[in-house]
């Protein structure tokens, strides 16, 4: 090629109208690159909601902006990802076992930093929110263990997570450098916790909830900056120190990732019980309470006060009108209107109808004259007028909703921690009376300190802005740290680091405000009206009631469980740690492994999985036994798959049950589960954990053929 | 330039392997003497069904390495022996050896060269084969490699690595494109090179601008058996056997070429007579020699990255050497200036370990300008 290329100038300089054309055809290609991962779900969502269920979609225009902000923060993320985070994470993994930091040999020093890493990713990450949502209609009469864990004890269960997760990456890194394979690691811990979960359910009714939560805190705490930064860390470490012998690639850390809090959770639990520091179910008449005689003799008595206030205002609230009654009534001012109007115009408004309460009457046969037919009257039936069909708010946008809040909650880091401190107005330490969560004013009403009186249900989680920041801002500046001055390593393209961790900020800080605006409202509605299939509901946020799409009840579940099945193989196919994930498989493997075989196989376990936790909370099943026998079939399936496919699939677990599916899967679960009596909303995603790793190991088990062994050939070297 | 020497009459020794029997393979060269080898990871390419369920979940390709070793013609035999009994090169659908003679070779003092007798040992000038590399684009190198294997190659070998040129000197702007390009790598017949060339030229469009850079290699000997299919246990021949048993019935490769060929002219100009120029340096210093072939006047640069196989790192137990593999391809008149400046470069920062060598270009293709 020519000598004479222009390069005589360092930096070539654009005219600012290519600028703007590189840019342009830059972002176009990657919005359409997230477009084509999330159509799929929301044009799913819109469909089955409208044509399906024949509701309309509430708050449509909200919707659509929030889904639009989602894939703009989506296209951010990615980028951010792919400049700065993988990147940063890569450098620093393949650094970390060639140097010494402050003369320490490298292996202690690796293991230290994964521990830091790990149980960091934990603490900037809002898993612990996802639960407490989850959570939040936990009764404290009838979990009082598991209500403990959730509100009370919230901050030390994260802490349990955040060195479970810790001590996962220690070990993880440590198998690098040993060059262990996998399949030991994933004998034990799941031997260990299926034993721990038979032992949970069969010893006492208590310690039988918290399955639940325990397995679910698996499946949600490795969220979708976490794996990125991990897988990286793990392929830098092990493109160093995995030699000849093994055939370590740098996946597996996800892994032990997942399953090291569900043993945490346990322990935690069983620690809690062990030492009676538990909310004493004093309202309670359930059985098991009658049979456990004393305990929670060790919890203060401060919390003792809240939880009780608890347990009050649920009971009050679940004597209050019922859905039943709600359906053949009216409000006092639609009284008020329906009188008048009657006065006027001698008939009843547009949709309102008579209805007759037929079972109150008393029958009296009268028979026509040949005496084989009779008239049937009825006589002192109750007459009614009810709204006809139901109400929906004609809004495009919840006037509740603010964006402004949505957006940032004034830097306040920590919303969701219980702050018993909230109460000690004189700062001497301890709860003085009239210091109280409540106190009883001369009128004989309550009157609450701490926020309104709302003691209980999904708290404010942090602003986006605030959630982006702390999820991404310290796990990187910890890594630079390491990086270049205790490593003394200076990367390559500082600028591109910089402003790919600045990309990561503000896709995340979209992302958060775009699944706030608009993927909860949607999940929340769908989740809601999805029961409509089984039950007869009052629409989200409508007023009046629809009956069940089909009579049989049982019919009626097995449409939401289709629902569930398609919903969890979509909202997969959108998750930004699967794309990561994927696209890291295909990298390592040199594109061997394709994207699309790791995206459609998970994408399908997935969908199994929910279309499973919807039937456990449907039908009202226990949990261990639609996860211990699944967890066997596993243990066989990773006995005999090949160890790359044993890596990636159980990574896969890791990685789906992100921000899309969580809030559309949360939002059905507790729907359904209202309906049915389930306790809480958990196990459907520790179950949606469980389909992809099944799927995976099976599609590697079918697509790998081994090459034949075939005989020599007489082949002369082709010489002249 | 006192800290290279210039050796000659040197082959650069490829090896196409399944990444399981890589191990062995390397090992038993060690022990026969080679040193510096150098492996890439790499994939194989396998003949899609195009069936829904192979789009939906594609199967897998090949895990193979691409491994090279610079070794004096003196000792090329042997060496190529050992690699042949050790990694059962002689059967169907295991792998492949080629090697190419180098127009000139120079290694700093410390470099890992395999130990050669210094003897006038001319190369072969006899060429039959052709290895044929494309550099693209991530994504494109599927389809390149479909074209190839239908146009009669055996399967071709992809690897990763990165690349740059131009583009690298935009300041802020080149980060909306990432340096990961993908390499396709094949050896064919002299026969039937111009057709594959073609072809991969073809399904790739080299010719439009940004879509990359094709070259072919003089290849001295070798023997090809990678196989291009994954059979089907229910066979009870794999495709090379057939192709192979084919071969022999018909007294030849005569049959493969399909009744009429496409016309194998692109209406384009072929660059002819290139020097390829590679530069073997270890990962850390790689993106100075990269910065420094870009500022002495080279339209575009690639590299590859790998593992030295025999020797264990700097770290306390044993580790992997990571190494670069650097390639330019340049005018004949050009090689000389561009190494200086390198070399140079390298000597400023103090690195003692690297080595060049060239290799000749007959052809390449690429975007020339409007």
């Amino acid at each position: 090629m020519s000598t004479e290329q222009s390069s005589d100038s360092k930096k070539l300089q654009l005219t600012l109208q290519q600028k703007i054309g590189i840019l342009l055809s830059f972002s176009k290609d990657k919005v359409v690159e997230q477009i084509q991962c999330v159509w799929f779900i929301i044009l799913y969502l819109i469909v089955f909601q409208v044509l399906v269920l024949g509701l309309p979609i509430v708050y449509s225009l909200m919707i659509a902006a929030g889904i639009m902000i989602v894939i703009i923060g989506l296209a951010f993320f990615m980028e951010g990802l792919r400049l700065g985070l993988m990147p940063l994470g890569e450098a620093l993994g393949s650094t970390l076992p060639r140097k010494k930091i402050l003369g320490i040999p490298c292996l202690p020093t690796s293991l230290a930093f994964g521990f830091v890493l790990g149980a960091f990713a934990t603490f900037a990450e809002p898993a612990i929110g996802v639960l407490r949502a989850a959570g939040s209609g936990v009764d404290p009469t009838s979990a009082p263990l598991l209500w403990t864990i959730l509100n009370t004890g919230a901050g030390l269960l994260v802490n349990c997570v955040g060195v479970g997760v810790g001590i996962a990456v220690l070990l993880g890194v440590l198998r690098f450098y040993k060059g262990w394979s996998l399949k030991p690691f994933i004998y034990v811990g799941v031997i260990v916790l299926s034993c721990i979960t038979l032992y949970m359910q069969f010893s006492d009714d208590r310690l039988k909830h918290v399955l639940g939560l325990a397995w679910d805190c698996g499946a949600v705490t490795t969220g979708p900056v976490t794996v990125p930064l991990v897988l990286a860390l793990g392929i830098g470490v092990c493109r160093i120190v995995s030699t000849g012998g093994s055939s370590n690639t740098g996946f597996g850390v996800v892994t032990l990732a997942s399953l090291f809090p569900i043993l945490a959770v346990m322990c935690y639990a069983l620690y809690l019980f062990k030492t009676d520091n538990y909310y004493f179910a004093s309202e309670s008449t359930a059985e098991w309470h009658i049979k456990a005689g004393e305990y929670g003799k060790n919890y203060p008595i401060d919390l003792q006060k809240f939880g009780d206030l608890n347990a009050q205002s649920k009971i009050d609230s679940a004597s209050g009108v019922g859905e039943a009654e709600l359906s053949w009534s009216l409000s006092v001012e639609e009284r008020k209107m329906v009188q008048t109007y009657l006065n006027e115009n001698k008939s009843l408004p547009e949709g309102y109808t008579l209805k007759t309460k037929v079972a109150e009457g008393v029958i009296v046969p009268d028979s026509l004259s040949n005496g084989e037919r009779e008239n049937v009257l009825v006589q002192g039936a109750k007459l009614y007028v009810v709204r006809e069909g139901y109400k929906a708010p004609d809004d495009v946008w919840n006037p509740d909703a603010d964006i402004a809040t949505a957006f940032t909650n004034k830097f306040d880091f920590f919303p969701n921690t219980f702050k018993p401190q909230e109460i000690d107005k004189n700062n001497n330490g301890k709860a003085d009376p009239g210091e109280d969560f409540y106190s009883i004013e001369p009128d004989g009403s309550i009157n609450y300190s701490k926020t309104d009186g709302i003691l209980s249900g999904p708290d404010q989680d942090r602003g986006a802005l605030e959630g982006a920041i702390w999820a991404i801002v310290p796990l990187c500046s910890i890594l630079l740290f390491v990086l270049i001055i205790g490593l003394r390593q200076k990367p390559k393209h500082m600028d591109e680091l910089v402003i790919g961790i600045l990309c990561a900020v503000i896709g995340m800080c979209l992302f958060n405000l775009g699944i706030a605006l608009g993927l909860t409202p949607l999940g929340e509605q769908l989740g809601g009206n999805v029961v409509s299939s089984f039950a007869p509901i009052q629409p989200w946020q409508s007023e009046g009631f629809i009956d069940p799409i089909f009579q049989s009840s049982t019919v009626g579940k097995c449409l939401a469980i289709l629902f569930g099945f398609i919903l969890g193989y979509g909202a997969t196919l959108a998750e930004p740690a699967l794309n990561a994930l994927g696209s890291t498989v295909e990298k390592i493997t040199v594109g061997a492994f394709k994207k699309n075989l790791l995206m459609q196989a998970v994408a399908t376990g997935v969908a199994l999985g929910i279309a499973t936790g919807v039937a456990k909370i449907a039908f009202n099943l226990e949990l261990w036994y639609l996860l211990i026998p699944p967890y066997t079939l596993l243990l066989i399936l990773t006995f005999i798959s090949s160890e790359d496919f044993v890596n990636f699939g159980w990574d896969s677990a890791g990685v789906t049950t992100g921000p899309i599916t969580v809030p559309l899967v949360l939002a059905m679960g507790l729907g359904i589960g209202a309906k049915t009596g389930a306790i809480d909303g958990f196990g459907v995603l520790s179950l949606a954990s469980v389909g992809p790793i099944i799927t995976v190991l099976t599609v590697g088990l079918l697509v790998r053929k081994k090459p034949k062994d075939t005989p020599p050939v007489e082949h002369q070297m082709e010489t002249a | 330039m006192n800290k290279l020497e210039s050796i000659n009459h040197v082959s650069l020794v490829n090896l196409i392997l399944p990444k399981d029997s890589l191990s062995t393979v390397s090992s038993e060269l060690k022990k026969a003497g080679a040193k510096g080898i150098f492996h890439v990871a790499a994939r194989g390419s396998i003949i899609n069904g195009g069936s829904f369920l192979s789009k939906m979940f594609p199967p897998p390709a090949p895990e193979q390495s691409l491994v090279q070793v610079l070794v004096p013609n003196s000792v090329k035999q042997r060496i190529s022996e050992v690699a042949i009994s050790s990694g059962r090169l002689d059967r169907v659908g295991s792998g492949a050896i080629f090697s190419i003679s180098c127009d000139k070779a120079f290694c700093s003092q410390n470099f890992p060269l395999t130990d050669g007798v210094e003897g006038d040992v001319v190369a072969n000038d006899l060429v039959t084969m052709e290895a044929i590399c494309c550099i693209c684009e991530k994504g494109v190198a599927e389809d390149i490699a479909q074209a190839a294997l239908s146009a009669g190659a055996a399967g071709p070998t992809v690897t990763f690595g990165e690349g740059g040129g131009i583009r690298d000197k935009i300041p802020l702007l080149r980060m909306t494109k990432g340096p990961e390009k993908e390499f396709v790598w094949c050896v064919v017949d002299r026969s039937e090179s111009s057709e594959v060339f073609t072809s991969m030229a073809r399904a790739g469009r080299i010719t439009e601008p940004g879509r990359g850079f094709m070259y072919s290699i003089p290849v001295s000997d070798g023997i090809i058996n990678v196989s291009s299919t994954v059979s089907n246990s229910s066979h009870g021949a794999s495709m090379e056997q057939v192709i192979a048993a084919l071969d022999e019935i018909k007294g030849g490769k005569d049959w493969r070429i399909s009744g009429e060929s496409k016309s194998s002219s692109l209406n384009t100009t072929i660059l002819q007579d290139l020097v390829g120029l590679y530069c073997i340096v270890p990962r850390d210093y790689y993106s100075e020699v990269y910065d420094s072939i870009l500022d002495a006047g080279a339209p575009g640069v690639s590299t590859n990255f790998g593992v030295m196989a025999d020797q264990s790192g700097s770290g306390e137990d044993s580790c992997n050497e990571e190494w670069a593999l650097v390639y330019t391809s340049l005018a004949p008149s050009a090689v000389e200036n561009v190494m200086n400046q390198v070399t140079a470069k390298i000597e400023h920062i103090g690195l003692d370990r690297f080595a060049f060598y060239t290799l000749p270009i007959p052809r390449a293709l690429t975007y020339l300008g409007g």
